[in-house]
């Protein structure tokens, strides 16, 4: 910066009484200072600003807040335990169900299976047959398309073709999930876990 | 500029040929005043909470004004500094014990509160009420005190007005005398961010007192 016929640019003032400007910028901005009325009456002003911010007083704080800070952590960490208690215990409990009832599972699937799978739809061929009597009645098309054997297949019934041991370990996902909600559901309103427990309102 | 809170760092510990004829809870209660920062931090790092208490004692009343001063509400900014404190117990095995503790807990006041403002819709603040009782009042007479104090609620007021992120810049700059590096890092925002934030800060600051209440001048 020539300190002769260049002016301090506004954003500068502000990095010069922070102390931000590197040494050589600092004194370049002391040479222009010297001799320009106009940049040192801009930066008296910008001072006069950081001086009634820095003569802001302190507020007083009517309460002692260290009681309630004590008893916040305090509650926060006796819920913490508690909570790690429950969900031990979900675990636990979960688990024994589940080993309780291991043995029982195949054969009830597998009797689940066979009972219902008479009331399983076949989605696919239904498909085929609607899609197949739709086309029949538009002629042309219709032949066009049962010639490329449109045969549209849901993969999502794939899953009636896994073996029955893949399907109890879906159920046995299933049934510990439920558990876990059902134990949520169960304990979870017991313990308060408002956020100003400790306020007193 | 200095650190307007440096004169609120505990003092010094007493010798121990002083306090060896105790035991070493009643020479805790003898010798409280004495203790420094980083000894109640350690003993609350070694399970002793109560002593925690006497740490937020020595803080609440500067972590309640960087709330207050950000919030613009008594209660909130209460209920802020409560959390402040909770947060830096949570956080107290990372606090670097070779640097002082009050800076540490009063930028995790001032992120705290920023985080609230970004979260929470702006706050509806009566103008008019906002002619606080100042904890260590300014200038001898009561007029004098007076003055000052409404000299104060002007700036609070004017930044009050500014959007959250240049509250928070104006906090750390001028009430934590942090650099615009540290103020970055604080607030992990890129450096240019900073000096934009508060240039613009600054201007819009001014142009407010400028507006309401005549040329700016110092208060005293």
């Amino acid at each position: 910066m020539d300190p002769s016929n260049q002016h301090i640019r506004e954003p500068e003032y502000h990095r010069y009484l922070d102390n931000e400007l590197s040494a050589a910028k600092r004194q370049a901005v002391d040479s222009h200072l010297s001799i320009c009325e106009l940049c040192s009456a801009q930066l008296d002003e910008i001072q006069l600003l950081f001086d009634r911010i820095a003569e802001v007083e302190q507020i007083e704080l009517w309460i002692d807040l260290a009681p309630r800070v004590i008893a916040d952590i305090l509650e926060r960490e006796r819920l913490l335990r508690r909570l790690t208690a429950m969900t031990i215990a979900q675990v636990a409990f979960s688990i024994i169900v589940l080993v309780v009832f291991w043995p029982f599972l195949p054969q009830g699937l597998a009797q689940w299976k066979s009972e219902w799978s008479s009331y399983l739809i076949d989605i696919p061929m239904l498909v085929r047959e609607y899609t197949g009597s739709l086309l029949a009645s538009s002629g042309e098309l219709a032949g066009y398309f049962q010639a490329v054997e449109f045969k549209p297949a849901l993969p999502a019934f794939s899953f009636l073709q896994v073996d029955v041991s893949m399907m109890s370990i879906a159920a046995l996902l299933v049934s510990a999930a439920m558990l876990w909600l059902v134990g949520n559901r169960v304990l979870l309103p017991q313990t308060n876990l408002t956020r100003n427990h400790s306020n007193g309102g | 500029m200095g650190d307007i809170y440096s004169s609120q760092v505990g003092g010094a510990k007493l010798p121990p040929t002083q306090c060896n004829f105790f035991p070493a809870p009643l020479y805790i209660l003898v010798d409280m005043m004495q203790i420094t920062d980083i000894e109640l931090v350690q003993h609350t790092l070694n399970g002793d909470i109560e002593l925690f208490g006497d740490l937020v004692q020595r803080y609440q009343q500067s972590v309640f004004n960087v709330c207050y001063r950000m919030l613009a509400e008594r209660r909130d900014a209460e209920d802020l500094a409560q959390e402040t404190f909770v947060r830096a117990y949570h956080k107290l095995n990372s606090f670097d014990q070779r640097r002082p503790f009050g800076p540490w807990v009063r930028k995790i006041a001032a992120n705290l509160c920023l985080n609230h403002i970004n979260l929470a819709r702006p706050p509806q603040v009566d103008l008019e009420k906002h002619l606080e009782v100042v904890a260590n009042p300014a200038g001898s007479t009561p007029e004098h005190a007076y003055l000052s104090a409404e000299a104060s609620a002007q700036v609070r007021r004017a930044i009050w007005d500014l959007p959250g992120k240049y509250r928070a810049v104006i906090e750390l700059r001028h009430f934590h005398n942090l650099s615009y590096q540290e103020i970055a890092a604080a607030l992990e925002i890129p450096l240019s961010d900073v000096k934009s934030h508060l240039f613009r800060a600054r201007k819009r600051l001014a142009d407010d007192l400028r507006e309401k209440y005549g040329p700016i001048k110092s208060a005293h």
